[in-house]
C-alpha cells in the first residue's frame, strides 16, 4: 500500500517534468483546451483540467504559446498555438529529453 | 445555467483582479465544452452540477491560476527563518537581563520575586509574537515586490573558502556558540546597566565574616565597560557567524585569535592599573598574597586561561597553515 503511494507520487512527479514538452509538442496547430486535453489523453497522457488550462495561461505569459479567441461560433473558444520563441524552446527540451532518455537507456543495459 | 453562472462567479472572488475577466470567460467556455462532450447538448441541472463537481471546488480551480501566491516567497523563507530566530534570542537576552538587573534593584523576595519571574517567559513569548508579526507583514510585501528573486544567504561564498577548512572528526559545538551568544549579552548588559553589581558581590562575600584583600574602584572600572562591550560585540558575532556557517575556516582561526589577543592586552592593562584596586589597608601585598583575594583573582586566573588559550589558538593555526 505504501510502496503504491510511493510510486504513485513518482510517477507523478515524472509526469510532471515531461507536461510542457507533451503541451508544446502538441500546439503547431491552434487547438482551445477541452481538445487539448482529448488530443494528449487519446497518445496516453491523461491530464486533469484544472492543470492544463492554468498551464496554458503560464506558457502563454511566458511568451512559448500565443493565444486567440474565435468568436465565430455560438460559443466563444480560446485557442492556443506555440509562438517562434515557443519553437526554440520545445526544440531545446526535446534534445533534452533525448539525451536523458538515452542515458537512463545506457544504465538499464548497464544494470542489466 | 444559472448554477455555472454562479460555480464561475465564485472562482472570479478568488482570482486576483488582473486577468479575472478573462480567465473567467475562458473557464465558462471549457466547462461548457465539457459539459456538451460528456451530456449533449442539453445537459440537465443534474448534469451540471457532476460537471462542476468533477472540474473541483472553486477555491482549487482559482488556486492553479494564482501564480503560486506564497505567503512568503520560498526565495526569502530562510533569511525569514534566521531574523526570526534572531528576534526571539535577541528577546530573551534583553527580557532575561531585565530580570536579573530587577533582582538586584528592586530587590524582590516571595511572592515578588515569583511573579517577575514569571513574567519572563510570558513577556519573551508576547515580544516575539509582535517582532514577528511585524517581520512577516515586511516579507510578506517584500514578497509582493520582489516575486522572483532569491536571497542567498551565502551569496558571498567562493571556493576559496573550502581549501581553508580544517578537516576534522570533531564537530564545531553549537551549544557553546548559543551558550555564549545568550549569556555574552546577559553579562555586557549587565555590566553597562548595572556595574555596582560587583561591589554588591564584594559586599555578599564580606558578610560571609571573610575579608577582602582589594575591592574594585568602581569609577576606574567604568572606564573599561565600553572597552567589555566591544569585546562582547566581536565575541558574539563570531559566535554568531560560527553557528550560521557551522565550519570553522581560517578566517575563523584568526578572528577567534584576535578575540584571544585583545582579552589577553585587556587583562594585563587591568592588573596594571594601579588605581583599579583598592587594597586593605592601602598597600598591595604582591601577587600571591592576601592583597589578590578579591576581584583582582578573577582577573588573574583570566590572564592565565588566556595565555593557555591563546597558545592553543596559535598551534591550531599553525597546524592549519601547515
Amino acid at each position: 500500500m505504501k510502496d503504491n503511494v510511493i510510486i504513485d507520487n513518482l510517477v507523478q512527479e515524472l509526469k510532471r517534468g515531461t507536461l510542457v514538452l507533451a503541451v508544446l509538442l502538441n500546439s503547431s496547430k491552434p487547438s482551445y483546451g477541452y481538445s487539448m486535453i482529448n488530443t494528449l489523453k487519446d497518445l496516453g497522457i491523461e491530464i486533469e483540467q484544472n492543470t492544463l488550462y492554468p498551464l496554458l495561461r503560464r506558457l502563454e505569459k511566458q511568451g512559448l504559446l500565443e493565444s486567440s479567441w474565435d468568436t465565430t461560433d455560438s460559443r466563444p473558444r480560446k485557442y492556443y498555438i506555440i509562438s517562434e520563441m515557443g519553437k526554440g524552446i520545445r526544440d531545446s527540451l526535446y534534445n533534452e529529453w533525448n539525451k536523458t532518455n538515452k542515458v537512463i537507456e545506457t544504465m538499464v543495459v548497464k544494470g542489466e | 445555467m444559472l448554477l455555472l453562472d454562479k460555480y464561475i462567479y465564485a472562482i472570479g472572488q478568488k482570482l486576483p483582479l488582473k486577468n479575472r475577466k478573462e480567465i473567467q470567460l475562458e473557464l465558462e467556455s471549457l466547462l461548457l465544452d465539457e459539459i456538451e462532450a460528456t451530456y449533449g447538448e442539453n445537459p440537465t441541472e443534474e448534469d451540471i452540477k457532476k460537471a462542476i463537481t468533477s472540474f473541483g471546488s472553486p477555491w482549487k480551480v482559482a488556486k492553479e491560476y494564482g501564480n503560486n501566491q506564497d505567503v512568503i516567497s520560498p526565495g526569502f523563507t530562510d533569511l525569514f527563518f534566521i531574523i526570526s530566530k534572531i528576534i526571539v534570542g535577541a528577546l530573551s537576552v534583553a527580557f532575561v537581563t531585565i530580570f536579573i538587573v530587577g533582582l538586584f534593584t528592586k530587590n524582590p523576595s516571595g511572592l515578588e520575586l515569583f511573579k517577575e519571574f514569571i513574567k519572563v517567559p510570558f513577556n519573551i513569548i508576547q515580544a516575539s509574537i509582535s517582532g514577528i508579526g511585524f517581520l512577516t507583514i515586511i516579507f510578506i510585501i517584500l514578497s509582493r515586490v520582489f516575486r522572483n528573486k532569491v536571497i542567498d544567504i551565502d551569496e558571498d561564498w567562493t571556493i576559496k573558502e573550502l581549501e581553508t577548512i580544517n578537516l576534522s572528526p570533531e564537530q564545531e559545538s553549537k551549544i557553546e556558540a548559543v551558550i555564549a551568544i545568550v549569556l555574552i549579552p546577559i553579562f555586557t548588559a549587565l555590566i553597562v546597566l548595572y556595574p555596582e553589581i560587583i561591589q554588591n558581590l564584594e559586599n555578599l562575600f564580606e558578610k560571609s565574616t571573610l575579608t577582602l584583600g582589594n575591592k574594585i574602584n568602581l569609577e576606574v572600572f567604568k572606564t573599561f565597560i565600553p572597552v567589555f562591550v566591544v569585546q562582547g560585540i566581536l565575541e558574539v558575532s563570531y559566535h554568531v557567524a560560527l553557528l550560521k556557517k557551522e565550519i570553522k575556516t581560517r578566517s575563523f582561526y584568526i578572528f577567534e585569535l584576535a578575540i584571544a589577543i585583545i582579552g589577553l592586552i585587556v587583562t594585563v592593562v587591568i592588573l596594571q592599573n594601579k588605581d583599579m584596586f583598592i587594597y586593605k589597608n592601602g598597600i598591595d601585598a604582591g601577587l600571591f598574597t592576601h592583597s589578590t583575594i578579591g576581584f583582582k583573582v578573577f582577573v588573574l586566573v583570566g590572564l592565565i586561561s588566556g595565555i593557555g588559550e591563546l597558545i592553543s589558538k596559535i598551534i591550531k593555526l599553525i597546524k592549519l597553515n601547515s
